[in-house]
């Protein structure tokens, strides 16, 4: 409700997204398709599921990081750790309200995916919903690892950055990760990164669901899990830095 | 205007960015930690980026007939003109949206000094230029480094893309001003710069050749997202000898000042203060 206050910063706001995505299809379109092995629509349509799955899920900008970085240095977490609530949630809640335009347009922008190159495989289709829950697990344990540098760090956001501007071309929302050298393609498609935008774009888009893909979609889950671990204990760890410092 | 009046308000618009320029390198030292940060990301944005080209450029071998080499170039001048854009422009527009919500703009306005030069100059921030813009662009410098033979730089091609970077930067700078005077009106804005900064960069990988007619005629006019990159690359490159397009850039240019004055001005009479 705060952010609709203002409608002409959402209409800006749109607009933007929208720009970002015709910049992507303009590109595509200068490059041409002949190399890629697909056809114009199915290049877009995957385009528009792999942008628009990473904009649902927090990959894109990462503003979840963002905001457990400011709310770390402004102090503002001395007031969230006081309250009876599990406070990596409600920070993760609370921006995630203020992303409800992007979100609308990320739907919108994986429905005309869809429309464009509709799947064929009913297990496929399940696969991207288990995929998009790993990748967006992923993505939170990501933010909150980053986040919880600023216990460390006074200015933690180049390395959220950095993580940021690494996870765009190895999750494959700028470039299908079929591209990349055949030795490189295996490890890559395994990274975390793969479940923010190439993984669950191409299992729209395939008509047979193979053993690869099965184990991709089974290394995102073990991803999911073993980062969230992970996250638990970094904040674990920073929190106590924390109390040793200020409250 | 007399000669002296005329002087005089150069002096002032001269003193007024030596002293911003120096203020914000004093402030970007103060936080150091800051400034390695940003270049650990500006050095890891610029390999992702040639990792992308290169990937590429392993499935095809032009793009808008611009080789490897070529668009490495092409990149190196988007870098050139996005770290200029950054910390002329969109630090200075930043503050304007900040200083327009929090009413820290009427400070300015009852100083003697010309508001408007202010606002779009007050903070030059040289050490994000020097020790995070210039050092991230190493990577790319090195492997351009053996492929300068390769590019074809006819001189007068490269004085006029080098006309098209600093006219392309004004007019930008102007377009991406005039936007973020909206916050004047609604009270917020962040998006609407940030909307501004997005066209201005729109189709940033595209070389000039690439674009459809329709779309070269709306970057060179309403929305200049064309001139600074794809233009200027376009000349010293020597893909294109139409040196008319310099005498229109120069008048659009004086026309985007001209906006700018007056959309400044206009946004004024409408300015109710947020502080008083």
């Amino acid at each position: 409700m705060q952010v609709a206050n203002y409608r002409t910063e959402v209409w800006f706001l749109i607009f933007a997204k929208i720009l970002v995505f015709a910049g992507i299809l303009l590109f595509w379109s200068v490059v041409g398709t002949g190399s890629t092995g697909k056809t114009y629509s199915q290049l877009i349509a995957y385009f528009f599921v792999a942008n628009g799955v990473r904009e649902l899920i927090d990959a894109f900008y990462g503003k979840f990081g963002s905001v457990i970085i400011d709310d770390i240095k402004a102090g503002k977490i001395s007031s969230y750790l006081i309250q009876p609530t599990h406070t990596v949630l409600f920070m993760y809640f609370k921006q995630l309200g203020t992303r409800g335009i992007s979100i609308a347009f990320s739907f919108l922008s994986i429905v005309f995916g869809i429309i464009l190159f509709p799947p064929t495989s009913i297990v496929s289709g399940l696969l991207f919903f288990v995929v998009v829950i790993s990748g967006a697990v992923i993505c939170f344990a990501q933010g909150s690892i980053i986040g919880s540098g600023a216990f460390w760090m006074t200015e933690a956001k180049g390395i959220k950055n950095v993580v940021n501007h690494i996870s765009k071309v190895f999750s494959g929302a700028l470039i299908p990760l079929t591209f990349f050298p055949v030795a490189y393609q295996i490890p890559v498609m395994l990274s975390p990164f793969a479940s923010y935008a190439y993984l669950p774009a191409t299992l729209l888009q395939t008509k047979t669901v193979d053993l690869f893909l099965y184990l991709q979609v089974g290394v995102s889950i073990v991803w999911a899990i073993v980062l969230l671990f992970v996250s638990r204990l970094v904040w674990r760890k920073g929190i106590k830095r924390y109390e040793a410092i200020g409250i | 205007m007399k000669r002296l009046e005329f002087k005089q308000a150069i002096k002032i618009r001269w003193v007024i960015i030596k002293s911003c320029t120096m203020f914000g390198f004093r402030e970007s030292m103060a936080y150091s930690l800051n400034n390695w940060g940003n270049l650990l990301s500006m050095v890891v944005y610029m390999t992702t980026y040639l990792i992308f080209l290169d990937v590429l450029f392993g499935r095809i071998k032009m793009i808008a007939g611009y080789g490897y080499a070529e668009m490495l170039f092409f990149t190196l001048i988007i870098q050139v003109n996005y770290y200029l854009m950054f910390v002329i422009t969109q630090a200075n527009t930043e503050r304007l949206d900040t200083s327009i919500n929090t009413g820290e703009l009427d400070l300015w306005l009852v100083k003697p000094v010309p508001a408007l030069w202010f606002v779009s100059f007050r903070n030059i921030n040289l050490g994000e230029l020097l020790f995070s813009a210039l050092p991230a662009t190493i990577p790319l410098l090195i492997i351009l480094s053996g492929k300068w033979s390769i590019l074809a730089m006819p001189f007068w091609g490269v004085m006029a893309g080098i006309l098209c970077i600093i006219l392309g930067q004004i007019i930008i700078h102007c377009f991406v001003f005039i936007i973020a005077m909206t916050a004047f009106f609604t009270g917020e804005g962040k998006q609407a710069k940030n909307l501004s900064v997005e066209l201005t960069m729109f189709g940033d990988t595209i070389p000039f050749e690439g674009y459809p007619k329709w779309l070269k005629y709306v970057g060179i006019s309403v929305i200049p997202f064309i001139i600074s990159t794809a233009l200027s690359v376009s000349f010293i490159l020597g893909k294109n000898i139409n040196y008319y397009y310099l005498i229109y850039i120069i008048a659009l240019a004086l026309v985007f000042l001209w906006l700018k004055v007056v959309a400044w001005k206009f946004a004024l009479r409408h300015y109710s203060s947020a502080s008083s």
